[in-house]
């Protein structure tokens, strides 16, 4: 396994991590507590995170059209809510109902990101933002029935935001929580992060994994050892596209609330900066680097709400993570940018 | 003028060029030619000076225009001192006119409009179309200049390229890259008709070509490398072609030949009227039969067509024709179904084809055997998600190390830091993963030191006596063929020209080469 590099991104977010840490002990605030909600949140974009991998590997880029995905996903749940199914039951049966759909979606995205080859990720960020617009389209006509997901005046169309309270909201989160002193893990929900993980790890050390990391480093090369290079970059969108579906669910479930129209326009972007600030700059990402990035970046996230609330200025942590969330991205652009030049 | 003395380059431990001296006078139209690899190129690049030789270490020697030093960092010195080149892939603007495009950088502007200098000025649009148009007609080509580059045919365009550089007043120096490789038979008559009055107004040229014909006719003397060096000069006109072609393949020191005469037995692989549309290297019409246990060797100088055969047999390029593999048609092609019929290419372009250099070398190895004969995976009832057998992997890859000697810390290393001989080794030791029966290698000496070569062709004569493979080579270096092959086929002008025997002496090779039947000699 690779060792992961410490590049500026890191740098910069360890950084601010030590400083935020000092400032939460000296504003009194538990660190229990932050490391706690980190963990939960590791799991909670982790999925969305991961699911970006398969296209990194075959030389997709970033898919900046992570709401393909997220509105296979929202789709399960929305199917779920319907039938009125709770628990673990309930979530697991929504990532099922949410495969379906990302498959189809995964592969006419696919097929068309195969015909823009090398713009690739600006492509998946229009396809991601048009895609809404239709989707917005769908959930106001959907034939949906349960009343608790409808407008409640004239009972048609979804609703923007719906509650999962009652049905399977922080099902995940609550499954099997370990007390160790003031810290509460979230055994279950890391286990069932874990599993997925292990399993893309597993996927990468097959025959169709190897052929996804081949298409991305060399093309030709995949070519003349006999892979349909097409077949796999089409394969490789599929995975992503199932993998953001469940992403949505694992994330709805841990914020419960299902949120539609245009909630998830702008999700493709903190999981991109999450996976360059794991130390991946755009080819050949192991899924650890994916995992160490969410965390930051979380932790992040989690530990400057209480001191911005504490200081009196709650706008400046908001500020500080678009920044930051931007400007990884940013980072990552340039720095590919300066590698194409080296090389060429 | 232009003189050269003792211009050396080295990339690395390599060196391109070695103490070249060359000298053309004024008016004088120099060609230079030789192999690939001969540094015809990084000579070029360092008379245009193409910034990758400042960022490879500069050059050493001296570089001298009309009697004084030609400091020789960037382009823009190089254009200051009246160096021009003409590029073998055009630099245009396919979006701008003719007139524009010959101009460009140059245009003629309205006077009383410069009040915020020369680069704001307003062009006159008629004045430089009048101006390309007589720059055009000076090269005999009547053509209209409002037209749009992306409009013209290849032909067209390299005329509007060498307009471009005549236009310029200053010119002094002109260098031709291979500027005759896309146009027909008329049109290169009227461009040497062109080439030639330049030259009578005073301006040196430098021309390269792979086509000895033409240099023949068109260059008052010509300069021949091989391997960095001049090789000869000759004086022109009356060229003895054969002498000019054996000074360029050398007479090179033949070491121990093979010992067994020819190869019996059934067809392996049989081409017939099997066509390659593969840009700049195009074959048509060809017929040729590989004998099962045979190593056939291609030859032939470059934009001939020689690469285009293993891309076509694997279907990489749009072709027409047949192949038989052992007897049975092959239809369409395809690199699957060509390695299901085993059959394997290994490509030149070793980095950018043949390898994954980020990957390790295990990685390497194993993968097309992998991917096309599910070698190497676990049981699994589904074996496009099998896993793959790391520790099978690991015995065939250190085995593969043992074997064919790759330097290198271990099989987990990765296939980017080892040197071009082991990385072609690797290349080696994966199409072998595949089992092939038939193995097309492009260029596998290339950039591969002196004792790795050696090595390299072992393998290749081990493989044929030991597993009867057949093995069709395709190299530049004709020692190395006329070293370890059955037959030689010179391809020339994308056709099999003649199929030699290794005994054939350097005249008969040179004349193949050449494309010139054995009349005079």
């Amino acid at each position: 396994m690779k060792t992961p590099h410490l590049q500026i991104p890191q740098v910069f977010i360890l950084g601010m991590l030590a400083v935020l840490m000092a400032m939460a002990f000296w504003a009194g605030i538990p660190l229990s507590g932050i490391m706690g909600d980190s963990l939960v949140r590791l799991v909670m974009n982790g999925v969305l995170v991961v699911s970006m991998i398969p296209m990194l590997n075959a030389g997709l880029g970033v898919n900046f059209g992570l709401p393909v995905g997220i509105c296979a996903g929202l789709l399960g749940l929305c199917l779920a809510v319907n039938l009125r199914l709770t628990g673990l039951s309930g979530l697991f049966a929504a990532m099922a109902f949410s495969v379906p759909g990302g498959v189809l979606l995964g592969y006419l995205y696919g097929r068309l990101l195969h015909r823009v080859r090398g713009r690739e990720e600006i492509a998946g960020t229009f396809v991601g933002f048009s895609f809404i617009s239709v989707m917005n389209l769908f959930w106001a006509v959907a034939p949906f029935t349960n009343p608790s997901m409808l407008w409640p005046i004239g009972g048609k169309g979804l609703r923007p935001v719906i509650g999962l309270k009652g049905y399977f909201a922080k099902v995940l989160n609550h499954a099997w929580v370990v007390h160790l002193g003031d810290l509460a893990v979230p055994v279950g929900m890391l286990a069932f992060f874990a599993v997925l993980c292990l399993g893309l790890y597993a996927f990468f050390r097959t025959k169709t994994g190897a052929a996804v990391n081949a298409v991305g480093e060399n093309e030709v090369f995949a070519g003349l050892s006999g892979v349909n290079v097409r077949r796999i970059r089409i394969a490789a969108v599929i995975l992503s596209t199932v993998l953001a579906a469940w992403g949505i669910c694992v994330y709805a479930q841990s914020y419960g609330f299902i949120e539609l129209y245009s909630a998830p326009l702008m999700m493709a972007f903190p999981a991109a900066s999450a996976i360059f600030l794991g130390g991946s700059l755009g080819h050949r990402t192991a899924v650890v680097q994916a995992v160490i990035g969410t965390f930051l970046f979380q932790t992040t996230y989690v530990i400057s709400g209480p001191i911005a609330n504490a200081l009196l200025v709650p706008e400046v942590a908001e500020i500080l993570r678009m920044i930051l969330t931007n400007a990884i991205i940013l980072y990552a652009m340039l720095y590919e940018g300066r590698r194409r030049r080296a090389q060429g | 003028m232009l003189t050269i003395r003792g211009l050396t380059k080295r990339f690395g431990a390599h060196a391109a060029l070695k103490s070249v001296d060359l000298h053309v006078e004024a008016g004088e139209i120099h060609g230079l030619v030789g192999l690939n690899g001969s540094g015809k190129t990084t000579l070029f690049n360092i008379l245009f000076a193409h910034p990758l030789i400042a960022s490879t270490g500069g050059y050493a020697g001296e570089v001298m225009l009309d009697g004084d030093t030609a400091v020789l960092k960037e382009p823009t010195q190089a254009i200051a001192r009246g160096i021009g080149m003409v590029h073998q892939e055009f630099a245009l603007i396919p979006s701008m006119t003719v007139s524009e495009n010959v101009t460009v950088r140059r245009e003629r502007v309205f006077a009383a409009t410069q009040v915020f200098g020369r680069s704001l000025a307003l062009v006159d649009r008629r004045a430089n179309r009048d101006r390309a148009e007589a720059v055009l007609m000076r090269l005999g080509i009547g053509l209209d200049p409002s037209v749009r580059v992306m409009d013209l045919t290849v032909n067209m365009r390299q005329f509007v390229e060498i307009a471009r550089e005549v236009d310029r007043g200053d010119l002094k120096v002109l260098l031709l890259d291979e500027p005759t490789s896309a146009l027909h038979a008329a049109d290169t008559e009227k461009l040497f008709d062109a080439l030639r009055s330049l030259a009578a107004s005073g301006v040196s040229l430098l021309f390269v070509s792979h086509r000895l014909e033409e240099v023949t006719t068109l260059c008052t003397s010509v300069t021949v490398l091989r391997d960095g060096e001049v090789a000869g000069r000759f004086q022109g006109p009356g060229y003895d072609l054969v002498e000019l072609s054996e000074c360029m393949i050398g007479h090179g020191v033949t070491k121990a030949r093979r010992n067994v005469s020819s190869a019996q037995g059934p067809e392996a692989l049989r081409l017939r009227d099997f066509s390659v549309d593969m840009p700049g290297e195009r074959i048509s019409g060809i017929d040729l039969s590989v004998l099962r246990g045979e190593i056939l060797g291609l030859a032939g100088l470059s934009g001939h067509g020689r690469p285009a055969l293993g891309y076509g047999i694997m279907g990489m390029y749009a072709g027409s024709g047949r192949v038989y593999v052992c007897g049975e048609p092959v239809s369409p092609l395809s690199v699957g179904a060509m390695i299901a019929r085993r059959v394997f290419f290994l490509p030149e372009e070793r980095r950018f084809a043949g390898l994954l250099p980020d990957h390790s070398i295990m990685e390497n190895i194993v993968f097309a055997a992998m991917q096309c004969r599910n070698a190497f995976l676990r049981a699994f009832p589904l074996k496009a998600v099998a896993l793959v057998d790391r520790k099978e992997a690991r015995r065939f890859a250190e085995e593969c190390i043992e074997r064919f000697d790759i330097k290198c810390t271990g099989v987990y290393q990765k296939v980017s830091e080892l040197s071009g001989g082991n990385q072609q080794k690797v290349c080696i030791a994966r199409a072998l993963a595949t089992n092939p029966e038939i193995l097309v290698v492009s260029e596998p000496t290339r950039g591969v030191d002196i004792q790795a070569k050696e090595t390299i062709l072992n393998i290749f004569l081990d493989l044929n006596r030991d597993s009867r493979t057949t093995l069709i080579i395709s190299s530049s270096e004709i020692d190395e063929l006329i070293r370890v092959c059955h037959r030689i086929a010179v391809i020339h002008d994308g056709r099999v020209f003649d199929i030699l025997d290794p005994t054939a002496t350097e005249t008969e090779f040179a004349l193949a080469f050449s494309g010139e039947r054995k009349v005079h000699a």
